[in-house]
This record gives structure tokens, C-alpha cells and sequence, in this order.
């Protein structure tokens, strides 16, 4: 075949319509989300006093609960709040005969009433908002002035 | 707290048991797990993480059933993992004689002082470990 012969042909054939079809592909993904759960404080808690100054609880007035955010990734999960066994900081005295109790409510995607501290509560998967308050009452004469703090557990397991 | 070489050996061992043992890594999930070891202690890996965005000091602790304190090695018991990170944290269990043993591992916060009523979250996992012979 001469050269000029075999150029054309190679050039028809380059000039022809491409007959090629777009091709699909599969990309695959994978993930792994594992059952936990994430505790987040949101506001910690105030304590008020009660107008016969034996009690301080976050329910009194002036007092605020302090608010935790829970995010369960599975439906096997527990909340309870541990209340404290004492004050972390007092005036000399504030811890003498005292009692101390923690409870708390949830809204989100777990519903919850007041609840004692204790109580271990079922979580749904999703979003909870725990809201949770302390007492701290005095058995025998009134709390003795200065600053006050406890800390209440909230545990997820 | 340091893990000592003698206690890596076996710990090591123990951990690549339970590893191995089991399809998924199951016994490495931060908040359920069976363990299976060979030797008379156990090993958990735990990723305590930070959902914040700070940094947070995060302590790890292990009790028993009844949330008791168990003196088991944890490395490192005190870290200060940054904002949205996790990290690995290693704890070594004794068997104490027992052929099975119930423990919870336990990442606890370090709470904000700033209020009058401080929330120490707990995140605890519970984790079962068989021994074999």
C-alpha cells in the first residue's frame, strides 16, 4: 500500500463518528459508627438557699440546674447523676450533718420526668438533654456563710 | 502511670488474643467488650474523645461491678486530648485469681470551677474478659 493511500485511510477513519459508550462505575463507601455515647456540659449548675438557710439546692431560688447534653449512638445506654458525698469547698462546719441528693429530668429524643439521681434511665439514640439538680440539706442549724461547690456525676454507661 | 516491659510481654500477648479471637474489635470498642487472654491480666485499648472545642483533661479509671476502684495500669491515666480528638489509652487488668472478671473503664472529665455546682461527666464502658487455660 503507498504512502498517500494509507494516510487517507487513516484519516477516514479518524474523521468517522465515534461509536463509544459512557461507562458507570461503582465507587464504593464504607463507615463504621460505633455505639458510644458523648457527654457535654452545657451550663453547670447554681446553688440557691432556702429562706431557713438549711438547705442549698439548685432548685431553691436563685438556683439553676446545670444542663448536659447526651448523644447516645446506641440504644443499650444508661444515665443516671451520682450525687456528692460532700462539699469540695466550704466554710468550716458546711459539711457537719449534711445530706446530699442529685435527681434529673431529659428531654430530646429520650423524655424523662424527675428522676433520683440513682435511677440508671434508658437512653434513646439521639440527642438528650439532661437537666440536673443538687441539694445539699443541713439536718440541724443553718448552713454557716461562705462559699459552697459540689460536684455531681453524670454518667453514661 | 508507665507500663513496664514485664508488663507489656504479656499484656501484649493478651491483647493480640483478644484481638485475633474475634471478627469485629469488639473488645476494643470504648463502651462494651469481651476480652480473652491467655495470661493473668487483660487488656483494653480505650479512645476517650473530646466533643468539645477546647482542650480537655480527661482522666481514665477502672472499677468494678459495683464501682469500686481496681488497681489496674492505665497508660496514660491523666491526657489532655485537644479540640474533637480522641486518643488511645491502654489498660491492663488483673485477673486477681478469677477465671472471668467485670470491669467498667471509665473516662472522666476534669469539670469546670467556676460554679457552685460542678458536673463531672463519666463515660464509662463495660467490659468482660474470659481467661483460658
Amino acid at each position: 500500500m503507498s504512502f498517500p493511500f494509507r494516510a487517507a485511510v487513516i484519516m477516514a477513519c479518524a474523521a468517522m463518528p465515534s461509536t463509544s459508550r459512557a461507562a458507570d462505575a461503582i465507587v464504593p463507601f464504607t463507615g463504621l459508627v460505633t455505639a458510644t455515647c458523648i457527654l457535654t456540659v452545657g451550663t453547670p449548675g447554681l446553688l440557691g438557699v432556702n429562706s431557713d438557710l438549711t438547705t442549698l439546692s439548685s432548685s431553691a431560688s436563685g438556683g439553676v440546674p446545670g444542663n448536659v447534653a447526651v448523644v447516645a449512638t446506641g440504644s443499650s445506654f444508661r444515665v443516671s447523676a451520682i450525687a456528692p458525698t460532700g462539699f469540695t469547698i466550704a466554710p468550716p462546719g458546711g459539711d457537719d450533718n449534711v445530706s446530699f441528693s442529685a435527681s434529673y429530668a431529659a428531654n430530646g429524643a429520650t423524655t424523662l420526668g424527675e428522676t433520683p439521681g440513682s435511677t440508671a434511665s434508658q437512653l434513646n439514640v439521639g440527642l438528650t438533654t439532661v437537666s440536673v439538680n443538687m441539694s445539699a440539706q443541713k439536718a440541724s442549724g443553718a448552713m454557716p456563710a461562705g462559699a459552697y461547690a459540689a460536684e455531681v456525676i453524670v454518667r453514661c454507661e | 502511670m508507665r507500663v513496664t516491659w514485664s508488663l507489656r510481654v504479656p499484656a501484649l500477648l493478651a491483647f493480640l488474643c483478644a484481638a485475633t479471637s474475634q471478627a469485629s474489635a469488639q473488645s476494643m470498642t470504648p463502651m462494651r467488650g469481651q476480652v480473652k487472654s491467655f495470661t493473668d491480666q487483660f487488656v483494653v485499648r480505650v479512645f476517650p474523645g473530646n466533643p468539645y472545642k477546647h482542650r480537655i483533661k480527661v482522666d481514665v479509671k477502672v472499677y468494678d461491678e459495683t464501682f469500686a476502684p481496681i488497681d489496674a495500669k492505665v497508660a496514660p491515666a491523666a491526657t489532655t486530648l485537644a479540640p474533637e480528638d480522641n486518643r488511645g489509652v491502654l489498660v491492663v487488668v488483673p485477673f486477681e485469681g478469677r477465671r472471668e472478671r467485670k470491669v467498667r473503664i471509665c473516662t472522666e472529665s476534669i469539670p469546670f470551677n467556676t460554679q457552685a455546682t460542678r458536673l463531672r461527666t463519666q463515660v464509662c464502658g463495660r467490659f468482660i474478659a474470659y481467661r483460658l487455660r
